[in-house]
């Protein structure tokens, strides 16, 4: 299943590094539980899809330096990411993932 | 042919043990469970094993000194390593078990916006450190600390990447090659295990550091922008343990005394009402809160808060072609008698 990454850098291992907003990656059921249980910050590609998420806005503000002007919606996409990712993770747990 | 170990090659992980268990690392039936260990990422970290010989007290008849017993026993540790926020807020960073240890519990996490360390007074929550060393060889020796108690905790600010370092005490430092000899009054020592923690394979490394400038510092409510230098802020955290257990001679419990928040500041001298005032109250010891946010980009900002800070006295320092006001150790206080707010910190 592809997921797409919504922090700043995570290194999986085995040489799949995330290190831009937006960033994809394939994984398993199990390395995404792994993953998420490890903190990294990744969602399912629908669910990152449903945020959209233009791409100027992945390319001008998908870096960690990105200064992302006060009043741009790039903000609330990017919270609702975090916030998808925190559902994800709980999700996981309850399941005891 | 001897395999030399290489300081580079050294990978540490840690691990919160369960609340007030520090003899024991997570296992199950004897083997290291390693759910839950993160990699914070390091520049050092000292391992000292604290093992001495006690000489003979009796009188032998001459002045030459008799073979000792090894007396009560324990172990040191000092982390040193980059301070790094997830990335993502409402996600804990990498050094979350070093905060729960610290303050005693896990944060209090507000989805997609913050993550904030308080302190729980009565909880006790001991780390394990694994040390592997990466050199190769054909049996490396790899190092675990066992039962650790962080007791001097700082963040170091103004630096070119925000640090922290964490010392402390701990029941024993545990390694691969003595790990079969941990019986009789060493069976502490092997942390409940009956084997040597076996190196796990991936843990995930989140986050990119930030610098340790560039944010702001409000003390009593003002920016004040003179702030320079790298200042700090310490927590003595108050945490023991009990050592002169009957049973063996390990520390066997964690006990939580009165601990001690403090900053160090110096500021640029100027003629400001800004500055004006905080030298105002480092003479009448007025309380001031001081709030320390460290970055500017969402999902990695990280804050100091300390309340009811006490500003030490202070000195015109020359630095430079500048005068500065330097401070001497500010101590932050609860704000009321059944708060513990003396300092929090937090990542959004």
């Amino acid at each position: 299943m592809i997921y797409r990454f919504v922090g700043t850098f995570a290194d999986l291992g085995d040489n799949r590094m995330l290190n831009r907003f937006g960033d994809s990656v394939e994984l398993t059921d199990e390395e995404a539980a792994n993953a998420i249980s490890q903190r990294v910050a990744i969602i399912p590609d629908a669910t990152f899809q449903q945020l959209s998420f233009t791409p100027a806005e992945l390319q001008n503000y998908g870096y960690p330096e990105a200064s992302v002007p006060d009043d741009h919606p790039f903000h609330a996409k990017r919270k609702k990411a975090w916030l998808a990712v925190h559902e994800l993770r709980e999700s996981l747990s309850s399941k005891g993932a | 042919m001897a395999v030399y170990s290489g300081s580079w090659l050294d990978r540490v992980l840690i691990q919160v043990q369960a609340a007030s268990a520090p003899r024991t690392i997570t296992n199950s039936s004897g083997t290291w469970t390693s759910t839950g260990t993160t990699n914070p990422r390091h520049m050092s970290l000292v391992l000292t094993q604290n093992k001495p010989v006690v000489p003979t007290p009796y009188k032998t008849g001459t002045r030459s000194t008799l073979v000792g017993l090894a007396g009560r026993r324990s172990g040191t540790f000092s982390y040193n390593g980059p301070l790094i926020p997830s990335g993502a807020a409402g996600t804990v960073p990498d050094s979350d078990p070093l905060f729960q240890s610290i303050f005693g519990t896990t944060a209090t996490i507000v989805p997609s916006t913050s993550v904030t360390y308080s302190f729980l007074d009565n909880g006790f929550i001991p780390l394990a450190f694994f040390r592997y060393n990466k050199s190769g060889g054909s049996s490396p020796t790899n190092f675990y600390a066992l039962g650790s108690v962080i007791q001097r905790y700082t963040i170091n600010l103004g630096g070119e990447y925000l640090t922290h370092t964490a010392e402390g005490k701990c029941v024993a430092i545990g390694d691969s090659t003595q790990f079969a000899s941990y019986s009789g009054n060493d069976a502490v020592a092997a942390g409940g295990l009956t084997t040597y923690p076996a190196e796990p394979g991936t843990i995930a490394v989140n986050g990119t550091p930030i610098n340790g400038f560039g944010g702001t510092a409000t003390f009593d409510g003002n920016v004040q922008v003179e702030l320079r230098g790298t200042p700090t802020i310490t927590i003595n955290t108050g945490l023991d343990m009990a050592e002169d257990g009957f049973a063996d001679g390990y520390p066997f419990a964690m006990t939580g005394g009165r601990r001690q928040v403090s900053g160090s500041f110096r500021f640029a001298d100027d003629d400001t009402s800004n500055l004006n005032n905080i030298k105002t109250k480092a003479f009448t010891k007025a309380p001031i809160t001081i709030a320390l946010a460290v970055n500017t980009t969402a999902g990695s900002i990280v804050t100091i808060t300390l309340k009811n800070v006490q500003l030490g006295p202070y000195s015109l320092t020359e630095n430079g072609n500048l005068f500065d006001i330097v401070l001497g150790d500010s101590l932050a206080h609860a704000s009321s008698a059944a708060a513990v707010d003396d300092v929090s910190i937090a990542f959004t």
